[in-house]
């Protein structure tokens, strides 16, 4: 074996004669000028804020640690918000305290009023309805059918009247000794009362979209009674934890919309509910 | 356990600073004790392959900016100073591939600015120069290191695989192979290496 020494030619001599060692003093004042910087960095960061920053491989490895712990908190927040579960609890209550808040300020004057108007499309015609919380012993209906409106008055008996207790019970059985419903209320028998509609909103539920992203966004989940039966859709403001809008399929042709709204007293309509044309 | 950092109270500035955490206590090297000694060594190797004042600069600054952010690994080097120079050396290799790529070499400036009627000594050192630049930074970056360490510095093969991280034994070949290359591709030279025909 041909010991390194061993050259072809004097290669050394030619990088030596290359690159010769001869250092001017511009490039050393520059290069100095460097290294005196970075001493003085050096030495600040040492002395001062090395304590609460460790050094980039270490930053490095910290993100690597957060990102690998979000994406893990990610995936099971997807996970758990995929697989089916029943409705939030709070969300029927939360209808049923509205309700009757609603109704008591109502009965108190207060300006704030709760609404929901509901489209009913059949296949023959279609039809609307404006619920009204008047007073904790009183809602009204209007039903507006074929250009004719009519307007119902139902009275529940037996309704607690301290306000407190109102919105506290939630959920209650304002309907049991209620009398019977006239027929063309039927279809929206479920949203008349807190109890009806919080059977509604049983089954289970999937994450079906966001429709609004403003900081209170509104989000809808598809509600499942059965399997294979049609889902009925909820949208909920995720910031009032109210039912904004329900959407229920009512077999062949017909579907049920009711839109709910928690609205100013003195703005028109409010009450009284605006009718698309 | 989360890691805690902290001054030494036991030694000098120069003893640096104690890393305390899950792999135990470890120390971190100050400026004084990593790059004091070994400063001028860095500035000339720099300016050995570089030899242009504004790029020799950039290349410290760079040199300095990778040691910081490497300043754990090369506390924890067995040759933390032979790994500064080999990383002044890599950094300045890097820098002559950049000026091969934009085709600017000191020696071709150099040529540049020499009149056509000086073809003497000048010219021909000038020339010379490029060629050997363009070969250095031809070769795989750990014979360039090598050769520039073993040629250019005068470091023992120990030292070399001490900054390379590898066996002496590999240094050697490392040397080895890059000055085979470095002959072959140098060869047209050879006339002008015999002392009788250098101008």
């Amino acid at each position: 074996m041909r010991s390194d020494e061993q050259k072809p030619f004097d290669i050394d001599g030619l990088l030596e004669q290359a690159f010769p060692d001869d250092l001017p003093a511009e490039a050393e004042e520059r290069m100095a000028g460097r290294l005196s910087r970075s001493r003085q960095e050096w030495q600040m960061t040492e002395k001062g804020t090395i304590a609460r920053s460790p050094s980039p491989r270490r930053w490095s490895l910290a993100l690597a640690r957060i990102s690998l712990v979000a994406v893990s908190a990610v995936v099971v927040i997807l996970g758990l918000s995929l697989r089916p579960s029943g409705p939030p609890t709070g969300l029927a209550s939360s209808l049923a305290a509205l309700q009757k808040a609603a109704s008591v300020s109502g009965q108190v004057g207060s300006d704030r009023a709760l609404e929901c108007t509901v489209r009913l499309e059949r296949e023959e015609a279609s039809s609307w309805f404006v619920i009204e919380w008047i007073n904790p012993e009183e809602t009204r209906v209007r039903v507006i059918l074929s250009g004719k409106e009519t307007l119902h008055t139902i009275r529940l008996r037996k309704v607690d009247r301290s306000l407190l207790e109102l919105v506290a019970r939630i959920g209650g059985k304002e309907t049991g000794d209620q009398p019977p419903l006239a027929a063309e209320l039927l279809p929206v028998e479920d949203l008349l009362t807190s109890s009806r509609f919080r059977r509604l909103l049983e089954g289970s539920w999937r994450p079906a979209g966001i429709e609004r992203l403003d900081g209170c966004d509104w989000e809808s989940f598809a509600i499942s009674k059965t399997p294979g039966a049609a889902p009925s859709r909820v949208t909920v403001d995720t910031c009032t934890f109210l039912p904004v809008r329900l959407e229920k399929e009512l077999g062949p042709g017909g579907m049920l919309e009711a839109v709910f709204r928690w609205a100013p007293r003195s703005e028109p309509g409010a009450i009284s509910g605006t009718i698309p044309s | 356990m989360e890691e805690i950092w902290v001054e030494s109270a036991l030694s000098s500035p120069a003893r640096g600073i104690l890393l305390l955490g899950m792999d135990g206590m470890k120390e971190r090297l100050g400026y004084e004790e990593l790059i004091a000694p070994v400063r001028e060594r860095m500035m000339r190797i720099i300016w050995r392959i570089v030899r242009h004042p504004d790029e020799a600069e950039d290349t410290m600054q760079e040199v300095l900016t990778l040691v910081w952010k490497k300043l754990d690994r090369i506390s924890r080097h067995p040759h933390p100073q032979a790994l500064v120079l080999r990383m002044c050396v890599n950094a300045s290799v890097d820098t002559l591939r950049k000026q091969r790529r934009r085709g600017r070499f000191v020696g071709s400036e150099v040529i540049g600015r020499l009149p056509d009627a000086a073809a003497g000594s000048e010219r021909h050192q000038a020339e010379t120069e490029g060629m050997v630049k363009r070969a250095i930074g031809r070769l795989p970056r750990k014979q360039a290191v090598a050769v520039v360490m073993r040629i250019l510095e005068g470091y023992s093969y120990k030292e070399i695989a001490g900054a390379l991280g590898c066996r002496e034994t590999t240094a050697r070949t490392h040397v080895l192979r890059g000055r085979a290359k470095l002959s072959h591709w140098l060869s047209h030279l050879r006339p002008s290496l015999s002392k009788e025909n250098v101008p």
